[in-house]
């Protein structure tokens, strides 16, 4: 009977696991192997070659490398410095408004995000919105022309990613004992003090996963970078993309997507390193 | 132990051998007992000492290893649980929380295809029962614990199953909720005549309760009984001082005498009731003496009065309890009231009746 | 969810209800923009040609973008569906099955979640070259199943782990069989984390561009690979029109939503 059970068990995790030795480690395998194929023509061969690893490390394609990382980097703060006091601030609030800002987070969610970007478009464009504003306030004179720059590129990036910032925080901070915040305060911690010490240790889980969910996901947004930055920025992911579906390259696009792979995974595991108290 | 006193009512469940380990671990050791027809049978004993397995083996959510289980002269062993006319009170009431406390009840009548209007009267029948009339809509996460406690018992006994068994029912709630409802269960199981195997860790539920109580250690039963005899005749050391308080004398034997046995204690001899182990002259043994049954006076006279300095007084709400200390060993005796003639460091002399004492075999023997 | 206020700190949660409002409005901005200008009789964002409704009638008449949406649809849903059943039944499994590197396998079908959307796209675009499976629904759909399941199996783990598992085995005791406990007390308990699961990936399919992009053939097309190619190639108000239409579809069904669960709270807590 129990042996039974163990059967229909199995059978029961069959379908997940054939799915993913499958559609997962299989194309990653895959990957790996296609970063160290030759590229021949239209198509590639078996060979065993360094070549696209030396090209994705060197000259322009570093280049590229190092500002998708800095592009990621720059977004990945502001997000962490306009979103981590939103999900605070919102588990503070009286029920009745955490749940409305909790709705009124969600409901775009719900419309596509390519839309939402275009908003942005019609803000900055040159004689756009934000333009006519300045020049009506008569900050400036003439205008901006803020679209297709790189400020606009990370105002997007920064606008597409705070909802995983702000969740990641709320749902730890809600949870938060605020008698521990009053102890310290009680304690004579002044609010900064009580801040650095119960607060923000406390919801740092939370600000990791924000992070974790912020930057993994801002190294290959490459359609921002299109959108709002034009053709002027390039990013790795839309290198990959051009490497695919123009050139055809696929070993050198395997063999950015690896060293992207190490880069983000790298990152995340120093990040996920935990506090001995979180255990 | 299978020493059971046949009881003259008819036997309904029957454990053979029964057998049960997790991995390396024997929680149930070669177990036998038998429960008679409308018996309330409480199973007594500490945290892990198998109680909880050897229900759900009966219950039929585990399996055994080896032995039988005998219903009604049916072997139900390999039995799927929803095939057995067995129910279960789980500890923590384990209510449907997507159900409303009627449809909880109604559920093993719905599973059983009874028609609507008998599934209507027999479930308000039984939320009658159980004082939870009107509570029909409501669900479970809206009910205090004593309410779901009840719940849980009504959807147990809806479909008359032939045993009822409660694991901890009362565990997790207050003292007093506890006490009214160890009263209201001994009279739903008389008015129902359905057998119940009660299972906790608390002595006072297990002698106020049950006809008969089992006494589990390390997945055997050490003694099955009812609870006078469980208090009165215990057969370990471990028993006397899981049930109840008791003082533990270490003694000599020195002989078998009107029935009972003469045992040396420090420099008395007393007369003992004998146990049930058979021992020879100059056996070490433990003798099990109730406090209730010790008499404290401060001058001495008599063969059996022992003689000992107070260590402790402590009054806990009509009874006293005096620490006495007697060649080593320190004796609980109990005194009723408020007592200003006795003080610590008085020395007094302790008496009890011949034969209120028991020679009780050491935990040792019971592995 | 426990209110922490007192009357004290009422009073100071007012000022500290300025800065979420703000970040509210500001992503509400560019919506609002794009649907004012859904209204705009002109054709190009910079003038205002007056109110029109001219746009919504064009999306209406225009099959490619119904195709599409129809296509997304049909891909979010079936790729939930999909998951869900995928990700229950291990969730519900993991811990007796007895399959190699169980564990190692459960740690790698959550990594869509971690793994950069570009870099899925393209080990799955290079994988199903491979295969030699045609580009279109069926890559499409595995593609969107295999960032679907981790989010089903999370919930769905994460529910199991606090749920009462004796209630299952209450209903066994009760009479019920492994199937019928498993249909009438299993699945309804777990049914709230399965559904917001599926929410969950529905949402995240629905609204996915990268991996689409990756992965579709000429001829399928989903919403967001409309969006994504009309946005490069220039824009006409009807896309304004689908965001305002998109919005408006999702307010009606949370307003409808929250008033069910309303009228739910109040009878139950006029039988209190």
């Amino acid at each position: 009977m129990s042996k039974k059970r163990k059967i229909s068990s199995s059978l029961g995790l069959l379908p997940m696991y054939l799915f993913t030795l499958v559609f997962v480690l299989g194309p990653l395998i895959f990957m790996i192997a296609l970063s160290f194929f030759e590229q021949d023509g239209w198509s590639y061969r078996a060979v065993f070659t360094l070549d696209n690893y030396k090209n994705a490390l060197t000259g322009t394609y570093l280049e590229i490398l190092f500002s998708s990382l800095r592009l990621a980097v720059i977004s990945t703060a502001a997000v962490i410095i306009l979103g981590y006091p939103f999900g605070l601030c919102t588990a503070f609030l009286p029920k009745r408004m955490q749940k409305f800002i909790m709705t009124t987070q969600m409901i775009p969610y719900w419309v596509n995000s390519l839309l939402r970007l275009y908003g942005w478009i019609i803000i900055f464009r040159a004689n756009g919105l934000l333009d006519k504003l300045l020049m009506w306030l008569g900050i400036t004179e003439e205008p901006l022309r803020l679209l297709y720059t790189y400020p606009a590129v990370v105002v997007g990036m920064i606008y597409v990613l705070i909802p995983f910032m702000f969740a990641s925080v709320y749902q730890v901070a809600e949870r938060l004992d605020t008698s521990l915040i009053e102890a310290a305060r009680d304690l004579g911690a002044s609010p900064i003090r009580a801040f650095l010490s119960v607060t923000l240790p406390l919801t740092l889980p939370g600000l990791k996963t924000g992070i974790i969910h912020t930057f993994i996901p801002s190294m290959g947004l490459f359609f921002i970078a299109d959108i709002l930055g034009g053709n002027k920025i390039v990013l790795t992911g839309s290198l990959i993309n051009d490497l695919l579906n123009k050139a055809h390259d696929q070993p050198q696009a395997a063999a950015l997507a690896s060293v992207m792979m190490v880069l983000t995974a790298a990152i995340c595991i120093l990040l996920l390193r935990r506090a001995k108290y979180e255990r | 132990m299978t020493d059971i006193k046949t009881d003259t009512r008819e036997e309904l469940l029957r454990i053979e051998g029964l057998k049960k380990s997790f991995g390396d671990t024997g929680v149930i050791r070669d177990l036998s007992f038998s429960v008679s027809r409308g018996e309330f049978l409480t199973v007594l004993g500490s945290s892990g000492c198998g109680k909880t397995t050897l229900l759900r083996l009966i219950c039929g959510l585990e399996e055994a290893d080896s032995g039988k289980i005998i219903l009604d002269g049916t072997d139900i062993t390999e039995l799927e649980p929803n095939l057995r006319p067995v129910n279960t009170v789980f500890q923590n009431y384990a209510l449907f929380p997507h159900m409303t406390v009627f449809d909880n009840v109604a559920y093993a009548l719905k599973l059983q295809r009874v028609e609507k209007s008998e599934i209507k009267s027999r479930v308000s029948d039984a939320l009658s029962l159980v004082q939870m009339s009107g509570f029909e809509k409501r669900y479970p996460s809206s009910l205090s614990g004593g309410q779901r406690q009840r719940v849980a018992i009504a959807r147990a006994i809806i479909s008359r199953p032939t045993v009822l068994l409660l694991d901890e029912p009362l565990g997790a709630l207050d003292l007093n909720l506890r006490r009214a409802m160890q009263t209201e269960l001994k009279n739903l199981q008389k008015q129902l005549g359905i057998t119940f195997i009660y299972i906790t860790h608390d002595q006072e539920e297990a002698l106020n309760m049950s006809d008969r109580v089992a006494v589990m250690k390390d997945g055997k039963f050490l003694q099955i009984g009812t609870p006078s005899d469980i208090y009165d005749r215990p057969n370990y050391a471990y028993i006397a001082r899981f049930v109840g308080e008791a003082n533990i004398l270490p003694s000599v034997y020195e002989g078998e005498c009107d029935g009972g046995a003469v045992v040396r204690f420090g420099e008395n001899e007393l007369k003992v009731r004998l146990g049930i182990g058979s021992h020879s002259v100059g056996d070490h043994v433990h003798v099990v003496l109730r406090g209730e049954k010790i008499k404290i006076r401060h001058t001495g006279e008599g063969s059996t009065a022992l003689v000992g300095k107070v260590t402790d007084l402590n009054f806990a709400g009509g009874v006293m309890r005096v620490s006495v200390e007697v060649g080593g060993t320190r004796i609980t005796a109990m005194r009723y009231g408020l007592d200003s003639e006795i003080a610590v460091g008085d020395t007094v002399f302790l008496e009890a009746e011949d034969f209120s004492g028991i020679i009780c075999e050491n935990d040792e023997a019971a592995k | 969810m426990k209110d922490k206020m007192t009357p004290k700190s009422r009073r100071k949660a007012r000022p500290l209800a300025i800065y979420p409002l703000i970040m509210t409005l500001v992503t509400y901005l560019p919506i609002f923009v794009v649907a004012v200008y859904s209204f705009n009789e002109s054709k190009l964002s910079s003038i205002w040609g007056g109110f029109s409704l001219k746009w919504y009638e064009e999306l209406f008449y225009d099959d490619a973008i119904f195709e599409a949406l129809l296509n997304s649809v049909f891909l979010a849903s079936a790729s939930s569906i999909i998951a869900a059943i995928i990700a229950t039944s291990a969730a519900l499994s993991i811990e007796k099955a007895r399959l190699p590197l169980k564990g190692a396998v459960e740690k790698l079908s959550l990594m869509p979640l971690i793994i950069p959307e570009i870099i899925l796209g393209m080990v799955l675009l290079a994988f199903f070259t491979l295969l030699g499976l045609p580009f279109g629904m069926l890559t499409l759909l595995i593609a969107h199943t295999t960032f679907c399941v981790p989010y089903i199996y999370n919930q769905v783990k994460a529910r199991l782990s606090v749920m009462d598992k004796f209630a299952i085995e209450a209903a066994r005791d009760l009479g019920a069989s492994r199937m019928q406990a498993f249909f009438t007390v299993t699945l309804p308990m777990l049914a709230p984390a399965i559904v917001s699961g599926m929410f969950l990936s529905f949402a995240m399919s629905f609204d996915d561009v990268i991996i689409s992009v990756f992965v579709t053939g000429v001829r399928v097309n989903t919403l967001p690979i409309i969006v994504y190619t009309s946005l490069k190639t220039g824009v006409t108000p009807k896309i304004n029109a689908l965001c305002t239409l998109m919005l408006a579809v999702t307010v009606l069904c949370y307003i409808i939503a929250g008033a069910i669960k309303g009228k739910k709270n109040t009878s139950a807590a006029l039988k209190e």
